[in-house]
């Protein structure tokens, strides 16, 4: 498992990958308040939501499939809310839908709330990650002044977490091959304890070794980092674009829906 | 220097590098090749005197210290913890006070000198154990450092990497310490060589001399 996992479109070229990190990151966000300001009971009121992600994804020149296989790797994070419910919210709600007017439970509606807004949220940052570089969306973070250490933290993250993944692939490899398969249960569950503590004890040697490459290197608890964002005149028009349409979709919707 | 248990890691070691020359650390396993090293970088506490450029080593002057001395880790992945390569460059010129534009041009030659134009952007994970290594030195060039710490700058390397970075490091003007059980390697970069063991000066002598003495190599374990 590589950076690829997370960088794979990162790295291309075109208008979204283009625009500001900060203007990316902000848009993003507040896209994401927006989206979960609906009510519960709210569904069609989402629909014009998903133009904002779809439209990233397509000018980001990212394959839809590939953003739709994320939002379900993760979606197994909310399926138990929403299955859940149906059965808490038995409140009858009128429907209507064009010419038709019924009456379903409550739950249903909010069941497919949520999952629209988590499949949406999903698809904007998914969007949002696919059109640009990692580094730069720590930057971003650190110039719109996020804390220091979380931004630090999430570096570290991004930097270490693969390797600190292949590392335990390679011990638990190293386990099978000695015939780990054939040992009874106990003993294996003894071997993954080890295993677990080994890593955790390698990690930690680790971060000593790193603080000390970085205190080499001059550092004193504040963080430096190159400018290299620039906010152009097609960031600001992305921003006011997203503006208006959030604004629209939140308080100008048709009132047929 | 002691650790925390009680063992002494170095006893009355007493060297001098001169700026530019190339100093050779030789000597088995737990011989205090690296805390030497982590000793110059104050990492480690210690009792005696070091002083690098003129300035003596100790909490007040370690960041003025550290600006003059760059160590390279035996590990690599250590030394790269930034998300891509350029970040990890600038590092620390932008410690070192520099603005970005500065930082940036500095971190832009140091990656030419190692060769490695054109990988800016790419994060350590995505490169080759030479690629690393190349880059973890780059990473102290860039802060134009007076003295080059390295610890086993040749470890894991193939034939062809390992080549490169002699080319590269023959090519510095840089004071250098390199502590290594690469024989060949201190052969062709070093001037001068100190054998240690149990944390003392064995011998101090040119590379030609105590690379000749088989008799003494033998004795310490580094050739057959």
């Amino acid at each position: 498992m590589h950076h690829h996992f997370i960088d794979r479109f990162a790295m291309g070229d075109s208008p979204v990958h283009r625009l500001d990190a900060r203007a990316k990151l902000v848009a993003v966000l507040a896209y994401t308040v927006v989206l979960i300001s609906f009510d519960r009971y709210r569904v069609a009121n989402l629909v014009p939501m998903a133009v904002l992600p779809f439209a990233m994804l397509w000018f980001a020149r990212v394959p839809v499939t590939f953003a739709l296989r994320r939002v379900a790797i993760l979606s197994p994070f909310i399926l138990m809310l929403v299955l859940m419910s149906p059965m808490y919210d038995r409140t009858p709600c009128a429907v209507a839908f064009g010419p038709w007017h019924f009456t379903i439970i409550g739950g249903w509606l909010t069941a497919a709330n949520i999952a629209i807004k988590f499949a949406l949220g999903v698809l904007a940052l998914t969007a949002m990650m696919c059109a640009t570089p990692f580094a730069l969306l720590l930057e971003a973070m650190r110039r719109l002044h996020m804390p220091q250490i979380v931004v630090l933290q999430l570096g570290f993250l991004y930097r270490y977490l693969f390797l600190l993944i292949d590392e335990a692939m390679r011990v638990r490899r190293a386990r099978d091959f000695r015939g780990a398969a054939l040992a009874p249960v106990g003993r294996r569950l003894a071997a993954a304890g080890g295993v677990i503590g080994m890593l955790f004890i390698r990690t930690l040697d680790r971060s000593e070794r790193v603080h000390l490459a970085m205190a080499a290197r001059g550092y004193r608890g504040e963080p430096h980092s190159l400018n290299r964002l620039c906010f152009t005149g097609a960031d600001a028009v992305f921003f006011v674009l997203a503006a208006v349409y959030l604004v629209a979709c939140r308080w100008g919707y048709p009132k047929w829906f | 220097m002691r650790y925390a248990d009680g063992v002494d890691a170095l006893r009355g070691v007493s060297l001098q590098v001169r700026a530019g020359e190339r100093v050779g650390l030789i000597g088995p396993n737990g011989a205090g090749k690296t805390t030497l090293m982590l000793t110059v970088m104050n990492a480690v506490r210690f009792t005696g005197r070091i002083a690098v450029a003129g300035a003596e080593v100790s909490k007040k002057t370690e960041h003025q210290t550290r600006s003059q001395c760059g160590m390279i880790f035996q590990d690599a992945e250590d030394h790269l913890f930034m998300p891509t390569l350029l970040d990890d460059v600038a590092f620390g010129p932008l410690n070192q006070g520099c603005d970005s534009a500065e930082a940036r041009r500095r971190a832009v030659e140091a990656i030419a000198q190692v060769g490695l134009t054109g990988l800016e952007e790419r994060s350590a994970h995505h490169m080759s154990g030479g690629q690393k290594r190349a880059a973890a030195l780059a990473t102290v060039l860039s802060m134009q450092v007076k003295l080059l710490l390295l610890d086993e700058p040749g470890a894991n390397l193939d034939g062809r990497s390992r080549r490169r970075l002699l080319d590269i490091l023959d090519g510095r003007t840089e004071a250098m310490l390199l502590a290594t059980h690469d024989l060949p390697m201190v052969g062709r970069l070093c001037s001068r060589v100190i054998l240690m063991e149990q944390g003392r000066i064995i011998a101090d002598r040119p590379t030609a001399d105590l690379l000749a003495d088989r008799a003494l190599l033998t004795a310490h374990g580094l050739v057959d």
